[in-house]
């Protein structure tokens, strides 16, 4: 388990010694909402409607009639976003053609936001940390990344194997992870050449 | 759990794995299999999940390097029906979404009361769990609400009028303050200061909306079903103290009185038959103390309060 706490076993409604469920799934919002928003924005690629239905998820979690273990209403909670953005999803392609012009919309609204976000400074440490890596691993991350280019099609223009695209977009973002974490560049180079 | 305290090379090997989670979920065409395997190894290992919370920020903060799609202009931007669900515990939000091109944003409150201000000099307080599309481009202001209650502050501009839709209710001003709420079976505009038209949706196809002037001091309420409207005398004060968080009521049924404070408070309230929908209420609600509110209601009126396991409160008659 992780920083969860304590699972209860076999819980039921009367059993009121641990937290209750309205608790647990405020926890739940406290620890994951980002990550869930995350979640859901890597399928809708819309952080509005990512949080709509991240609202939703736990809405519906507080309904759910399911077992309070904080580890299973996390699955659950996971599980109710992926099922909420299908729905939405199969709703933006019955619409058709008016989401092709929204889409582009969103794009931008999505970019701006993105950049609203997050402070100028730290933007650019990320942008100094892309730029410090390796050839290859900054262009596999560079065109997948920022330029939205899909794993199989960068494999393709660099000529090599999706395996070693992935490969090299993993090493980027733990690269990005340290030195955000406040490693020099030296010191981030070093600890990424003990992975394999 | 704290990174210093995970031994550095195994802190680095679940960096690793969790980059790969999250690429691999960012990816539009995971499966449910993809998700089953990633939330067993959040589980696997103490500090997997937030090492993956960390990964997906970082990817996501990356995202801003991104150059900005020039689009074309174009102003429509979908208010998504049904925005009315967001929790008490949810931080409330005013979105303000601007970007070239024709001035149209989103003004949206989470849990709690919310105060903007508009483009043009305007100021709108919404009640929670309200949205309001704003629309500034052409020769009006024009703005589209959802359920829910806003207060608007018009700044006065007689070339450019100031347009709300609520539904099947229209309401235009130049420079007034009033107040629409907006609920699923009646549509209620309070008129501050000056005078404010209101135009319902057209009855038939042969004949034109109707068309109110309302001036201050003055409530009408809309039944969309029966499309029929009464103007009434209010005090406005009054009408309009739900944006100081409180909430006030004389011989207001029990209903709307549970409706709003539904809106207000994180527990879901829900009255057991029509009998005790109907209990004439009056007094005044303070929003931030809803409980205590319930405790005063169960000893005035015959009612007790259920707790359902999902933590709703459900409001039933004693001795039937």
């Amino acid at each position: 388990m992780s920083t969860l706490g304590k699972p209860q076993h076999e819980p039921t409604p009367q059993e009121e010694s641990g937290e209750s469920r309205v608790e647990c799934v405020s926890r739940l919002f406290r620890e994951h909402n980002r990550a869930l928003i995350g979640f859901v924005y890597a399928r809708l690629k819309s952080e509005q409607e990512a949080r709509e239905i991240a609202q939703e998820a736990y809405v519906r979690l507080l309904q759910l009639d399911a077992p309070e273990a904080a580890g299973f209403l996390r699955a659950y909670l996971f599980r109710i976003a992926e099922n909420l953005a299908f729905d939405r999803l199969r709703q933006r392609r019955s619409r058709g053609r008016l989401d092709a012009l929204l889409s582009l919309e969103e794009l931008n609204l999505e970019a701006s936001a993105e950049r609203a976000a997050i402070a100028r400074e730290e933007l650019a440490l990320i942008e100094r940390a892309v730029n410090e890596l390796p050839s290859k691993c900054q262009e596999a991350f560079r065109q997948h990344r920022l330029a939205d280019i899909p794993i199989g099609d960068v494999a393709r223009r660099m000529n090599v194997s999706e395996r070693m695209v992935r490969k090299h977009i993993t090493r980027a973002l733990v690269y990005i992870r340290l030195r955000r974490e406040g490693l020099s560049s030296q010191s981030a180079e070093e600890r990424m050449d003990e992975l394999p | 759990m704290n990174a210093e305290q995970v031994p550095p090379k195994e802190r680095l090997r679940q960096l690793e794995e969790a980059a790969a989670w999250v690429i691999r979920l960012s990816d539009a065409s995971r499966t449910e299999l993809d998700v089953s395997e990633w939330l067993r190894w959040c589980d696997a290992h103490r500090g997997n999940l937030e090492a993956f919370e960390l990964l997906q920020q970082d990817w996501l903060d990356a995202g801003a390097l991104r150059t900005p799609i020039k689009a074309r202009a174009h102003s429509r931007r979908r208010i998504v029906a049904g925005l009315g669900f967001a929790l008490a515990l949810l931080v409330a939000s005013v979105c303000l979404w601007l970007w070239n091109g024709p001035r149209t944003e989103t003004v949206e409150s989470g849990a709690m009361t919310r105060a903007a201000t508009l483009p043009d000099g305007s100021s709108v307080t919404l009640s929670p769990r309200t949205v309001v599309h704003v629309s500034f481009a052409g020769s009006q202001r024009r703005l589209a609400m959802s359920n829910g209650e806003a207060y608007f502050r018009v700044h006065h501009e007689p070339d450019r009028k100031f347009v709300v839709d609520a539904g099947q209710l229209q309401v235009t001003a130049t420079g007034t303050a009033f107040d629409v709420r907006r609920d699923p079976d009646q549509t209620l505009v309070t008129v501050e200061e000056g005078t404010v038209e209101i135009a319902s949706a057209p009855v038939a196809q042969d004949r034109g909306p109707n068309v109110w002037r309302v001036g201050a001091g003055y409530q009408l309420v809309y039944t969309p079903r029966t499309q029929l409207a009464t103007l009434v005398s209010i005090d406005s004060a009054r009408t309009l103290q739900w944006r100081s968080g409180e909430l006030d009521y004389v011989g207001t049924s029990l209903k709307s009185v549970i409706e709003d404070v539904n809106r207000y408070s994180d527990r879901h309230i829900v009255l057991a038959d029509s009998t005790v929908e109907q209990y004439p209420y009056s007094g005044t609600v303070f929003t931030q103390s809803i409980d205590d509110w319930i405790q005063a209601l169960i000893v005035v009126y015959p009612l007790r309060v259920q707790h359902a396991a999902d933590g709703t409160l459900i409001l039933e008659r004693t001795g039937h």
